[in-house]
């Protein structure tokens, strides 16, 4: 029966073509979209590492100082009012490169024998509570850092299982940047964004006071109301007298950085979806003028026995055919992306193959969905009124 | 071989009320071929569908081959059809797309029939009427008595013991249709086929054993 | 006769309901967010106040500084000749590769030092778009982009005031403390724009004059879109004497015609090559990356690095790919629904011929009935836009950028309307004049 039914499609190869066009075509933008989307989705569902609610930083400058002793003890006392405060949980002197800045500074070396690629990312002893951080091995830094004879560093897990791959880290000294001792690995900080990779990160130590941490994180109590800022910008304003300060809502800039990968993504989605619908709707009626074309068929099918089951499936088995066909050249061409690796880095494999999976079921749901209606109603033709209709 | 008791066909529209067969009773003994004529619109071809249980009585039994026909649209009863009968048309009703071999082989794929074995009885049908060296060659290909050749391979590859011809020769030119003829005559004397055939032409009725007339959807004769 | 094929289109679409329905949808649909993207690019990447003459201008956003080195290999063959060693020492210079990289915006000492007579530019301005300040106001806090600029800035961008003027050059020279306010940020400040001018805002710790306010531009580029703008002598701190090449400052030059951009282009890249840099030990190249309007716009798009023209070649391919994609599929499904429609109008075909039409003309009428289609689909498609439109900029989904529905827009709409129905009714239409009288009036079994 299989075999007949391909006969059929075969054998109307000309009038079939373009159904198969339009499928294979439906398939490669299904395909592209949900790769995209995958990716994101992937990335989306990994941790960030740290926190982001009730967190604020405080964008200071103390690159002019000219007297930079005064600049730094400026620092900490600005850093022990605030911490004063009751709706001020933890505080933190940060480096140039905050979360979401889109700023990176990387560095990579294979002078330990093996490679070590990661970005920077500079911390005092106090960010590991500023933002919530988890240790999986060792410690955050502490004041036995500041004058530690090699410059102690915390690395993110990633990197650790890259690079170290359960190696001991207990009293060994690596190049990374300068000759540095591990002290601690952290779990995760996907610190570009929500949709973003999460690239390899080592944190290294400059104490609150260091004139080139000019950034200061807040951590809040929870529920702390809006009009705070306001003190907090006082504060800021007279223990350090500058005016030029901003403050970021860490939170906002998550989720604006977020809607630069939502917005194009749901109009893609959308998009995609009424071409989709548009493939949908045709199909159901190319469908349905091919069965009127053929009721004389049905009558005969029908006479020599067929069931209206089987007359039915005939004809959902012909378009089947017919797309399952396109589908596999479409899956032809979409394998060879993964296997090419291409934009490696970016989208992984597992990406390109859930895409096409989930692209070609889809497209045969839908198909099927459309050759229901009208392969019924052909099923339901009477032989004895379609065979004498002419 | 079929039995028809008290057949009467009412076709209703939303306005109209068409009686097509009007009480008819008719059997056709096994090996008997049977010719049916009347004039245009008489239902002709509605007594032939009934038969065929390809079409429902309003009132009346059907019994064909000893079986009394029950449920005219369930799978048992396509079955039977598939095994017990064998249709040809006026408009032949060949499948384009197919091939010649293809379309005889159409009945046997319904029957669930290996591949192999389709295709040796197709082959023998065709031979049995002329056209083995047309296997391959597609009905747009063909002569109208050619394609109609072809369409009584269809109806005979799966031996059934009934054919039921609706103006076999209808579409024909005289030649033509006396070769169509002499292939349904011999069916019937070699095979013992039961043929029951509907037909304008008075002298092919003549040549077959009986002859029955319908006029407005009773039996005159 | 043009009417009565008219009528004779609309009488054939009204027979099939659901086929016509079918396709409206799909056409409207396609033509719709054909519509759209037009007016998004045009929006974007059109010559709108304050990008009016975007087609001359040249930026210079970035400078990158690397550190190229050479692994040498020095090789020794030791051998035995006559009992003693022989030592064939080879020395080979490997390729360069890159060890360091920096890439970042300029400072002001480096575009005052070196970037003030580039040959091809009529007129050359230094930019900060960088900054931002809070501002609390009535118990609400406003969080100010400030752009620092020199006066020519207002020469290169033509900004649209609604009130009040730009600052001069002696205005800058002398660090007077004006501001320039856009719209948004007037209302959010003073709750107006009328009479604003004179007044006063605190921002930074200083008071500042607002002198003028300018119209929003319709897209949101950084190099023009700022809530206040304000003489670039103002800055605080060591931004303009600072002695590095990295700062946040950034260049635009205007050249005399579209076509002298490519002399600027050269030029910049040209003198990056001369400069000697501060510290070779870190980084021993300079690259300087002047962009076109439209490639740097391409360039924050495409992952490329450092390479707007490049960018802008794929962002190009990208975009016309994904057009053709995305018209492909309806019009291959309008392609199949008409031809399915084919044989029931066979019959008449036939007769048309049989009474003197010849294939071009029946070609003419199918082709023109798919048009008329296809324009229905447009106006429906128009009418869908226009509402799609007015969601986006209500909605503020993408930020300050306000689409446009302009003439530009319109036409190139109709040219898209005109190209889709002929190419989705050519091959249809095409099939079916060819049928022979015949055959076509002969009703098919099978």
């Amino acid at each position: 029966m299989i075999r007949h039914i391909f006969q059929l499609v075969w054998n109307k190869k000309r009038s079939n073509a373009l159904l198969f066009l339009e499928i294979f075509f439906a398939f490669a933008i299904l395909f592209l979209v949900l790769t995209w989307v995958t990716r994101n989705l992937r990335l989306f569902s990994t941790p960030l590492g740290f926190e982001t609610e009730n967190t604020w930083i405080v964008h200071l400058d103390f690159y002019d100082a000219e007297d930079t002793l005064a600049a730094s003890a400026t620092k900490v006392r600005l850093r022990e009012e605030l911490l004063a405060l009751p709706q001020i949980e933890a505080a933190s002197y940060g480096g140039d490169v905050s979360p979401f800045s889109g700023s990176i500074w990387s560095t990579n070396n294979d002078n330990n024998g093996f490679m070590i690629q990661t970005h920077l990312v500079f911390a005092d002893e106090h960010y590991k509570d500023a933002a919530r951080l988890k240790l999986v091995q060792g410690r955050w830094f502490d004041e036995t850092d500041r004058d530690a004879r090699y410059k102690p560093v915390v690395i993110s897990k990633k990197l650790y299982d890259e690079s170290f791959e359960g190696r001991n880290l207990q009293d060994s000294v690596y190049t990374i940047d300068g000759e540095n001792k591990i002290v601690g690995v952290v779990d995760h900080y996907k610190y570009h964004g929500d949709f973003s990779p999460e690239y390899n990160v080592t944190f290294f130590y400059e104490p609150s006071s260091a004139i080139d941490m000019p950034n200061l994180h807040l951590l809040l109590a929870p529920g702390t109301p809006v009009a705070f800022e306001e003190e907090v910008n006082r504060i800021v304003a007279d223990v350090t007298g500058k005016s030029d300060f901003t403050i970021e809502h860490l939170q906002k800039s998550r989720d604006q950085a977020a809607r630069s990968v939502w917005v194009p993504m749901i109009s893609m989605l959308s998009i995609c979806g009424f071409l989709v619908l548009n493939v949908a709707l045709g199909l159901f009626g190319v469908l349905w003028y091919n069965i009127s074309k053929r009721r004389a068929e049905v009558g005969l099918r029908r006479t020599l026995g067929a069931s209206r089951t089987e007359v039915s499936l005939q004809f959902v088995g012909e378009i089947m055919i017919v797309s399952l066909l396109a589908l596999l050249l479409g899956a032809v061409f979409a394998v060879q992306l993964p296997l090419m690796g291409v934009l490696e880095g970016e989208i992984e494999a597992f990406d390109y193959y859930v895409a096409m999976g989930v692209g070609a079921a889809f497209i045969i749901g839908l198909v099927l969905l459309c050759t229901f209606y009208p392969s019924q109603e052909a099923g339901r033709l009477q032989p004895a009124i379609v065979l004498h209709e002419e | 071989m079929i039995q028809l008791e008290n057949i009467t066909k009412v076709y209703q529209t939303k306005v109209i009320e068409t009686t097509a067969l009007d009480n008819i009773n008719i059997e056709v003994p096994e090996g008997e071929f049977l010719s049916i004529m009347g004039p245009s619109g008489c239902g002709k071809s509605t007594l032939l569908n009934i038969m065929g249980m390809i079409d429902e009585p309003t009132t009346g039994q059907v019994t064909v081959a000893g079986k009394l026909v029950g449920n005219y649209h369930s799978k048992a009863t396509a079955r039977f059809r598939n095994e017990q009968l064998g249709f040809i048309f006026q408009s032949f009703h060949l499948i384009n797309e197919l091939s010649v071999i293809d379309n005889v082989e159409l009945p046997l794929i319904y029957r669930k029939v290996s591949g192999k074995q389709r295709r040796q009885m197709a082959e023998a049908a065709l031979t049995q009427v002329g056209l083995s060296n047309r296997m391959k060659h597609f009905p747009s290909q063909l002569s109208g008595g050619q394609k109609q050749r072809v369409a009584i391979a269809r109806a005979i590859v799966g031996q059934p013991r009934i054919i039921l011809a609706d103006e076999p020769t209808g579409n024909l030119d005289s030649a033509m249709g006396n070769e169509i003829m002499d292939i349904l005559m011999r069916l019937n004397q070699e095979q013992g086929t039961t043929i029951v055939m509907v037909t304008h032409d008075e002298t092919m009725a003549r040549k077959t054993h009986r002859l029955v007339r319908l006029f407005d959807g009773q039996q005159v004769s | 006769m043009f009417s009565s094929y008219f009528k004779l289109a609309i009488k054939v679409l009204g027979r099939h309901r659901f086929f016509t329905f079918i396709s409206l949808f799909g056409i409207s649909f396609t033509l719709m967010i054909l519509m759209v993207t037009t007016s998004f690019l045009e929006t974007e990447l059109g010559s709108h106040p304050p990008l009016t003459e975007k087609d001359r201008m040249v930026l210079l956003p970035r400078l990158i500084m690397k550190q190229m080195v050479t692994d040498t290999t020095w090789s020794v063959d030791t051998t035995m000749l006559d009992g003693q060693p022989a030592y064939d020492s080879t020395f080979t210079v490997g390729k360069k590769r890159q060890n360091s990289y920096s890439s970042s915006s300029l400072s002001y000492s480096f575009l005052d030092r070196y970037m003030r007579d580039i040959p091809g530019a009529e007129a050359h301005s230094f930019f900060c778009s960088d900054t931002q300040f809070d501002i609390f106001i009535n118990g609400k806090k406003l969080n100010f982009k400030t752009l620092y600029s020199d006066a020519t800035y207002w020469e290169i961008f033509d900004f649209k005031f609604l009130a009040g003027r730009p600052f001069q050059p002696s205005e800058v020279e002398r660090q007077v403390q004006v501001a320039v306010l856009s719209r948004k940020a007037a209302v959010d400040y003073f709750g107006t724009t009328e009479q604003v001018v004179g007044r006063s805002i605190e921002m930074d710790g200083k008071q500042l004059e607002v002198i003028g306010i300018v119209e929003q531009p319709s897209n949101s580029k950084d190099y023009v879109t700022s809530e206040v703008y304000l003489p670039l002598t103002l800055m605080s701190g060591s931004a303009l004497t600072e002695t590095g090449f990295h700062g946040p400052f950034a260049a635009v030059f205007l050249a005399e015609s579209p076509q002298a951009r490519a002399t600027i282009v050269e030029s910049i890249r040209q003198k990056a090559d001369r400069i000697p840099l501060p510290n070779p030990e870190d980084y021993n190249k300079l690259e300087l990356m002047p962009a076109t309007v439209i490639g740097l716009y391409a360039y924050y798009m495409m992952p490329v690095q450092d390479d707007p023209e490049g960018a802008l070649q794929m962002f190009t391919l990208v975009a016309i790919g994904l057009m053709l994609l995305f018209i492909l599929l309806p019009t291959l499904n309008l392609i199949n629904l008409n031809i399915s429609r084919a044989m029931e109008r066979s019959a008449e075909i036939g007769v048309r011929k049989a009474f003197g039409a010849h294939s071009g003309s029946i070609l003419a009428q199918l082709v023109f009935e798919n048009v008329v289609l296809t324009f229905l689909g447009g106006i429906l498609g128009w009418l869908f836009a226009l509402a799609l439109i007015y969601l986006v900029n209500d909605s503020q989904v993408l930020g300050d950028t306000q689409l446009q529905f302009n003439t530009a827009v319109f036409l190139y709409s109709l040219l898209i309307c005109l190209v889709f129905g002929i190419l989705s009714g050519l091959l249809p239409a095409y099939r079916m004049s060819k049928l022979h009288i015949v055959n076509a009036i002969k009703f098919n079994n099978l």
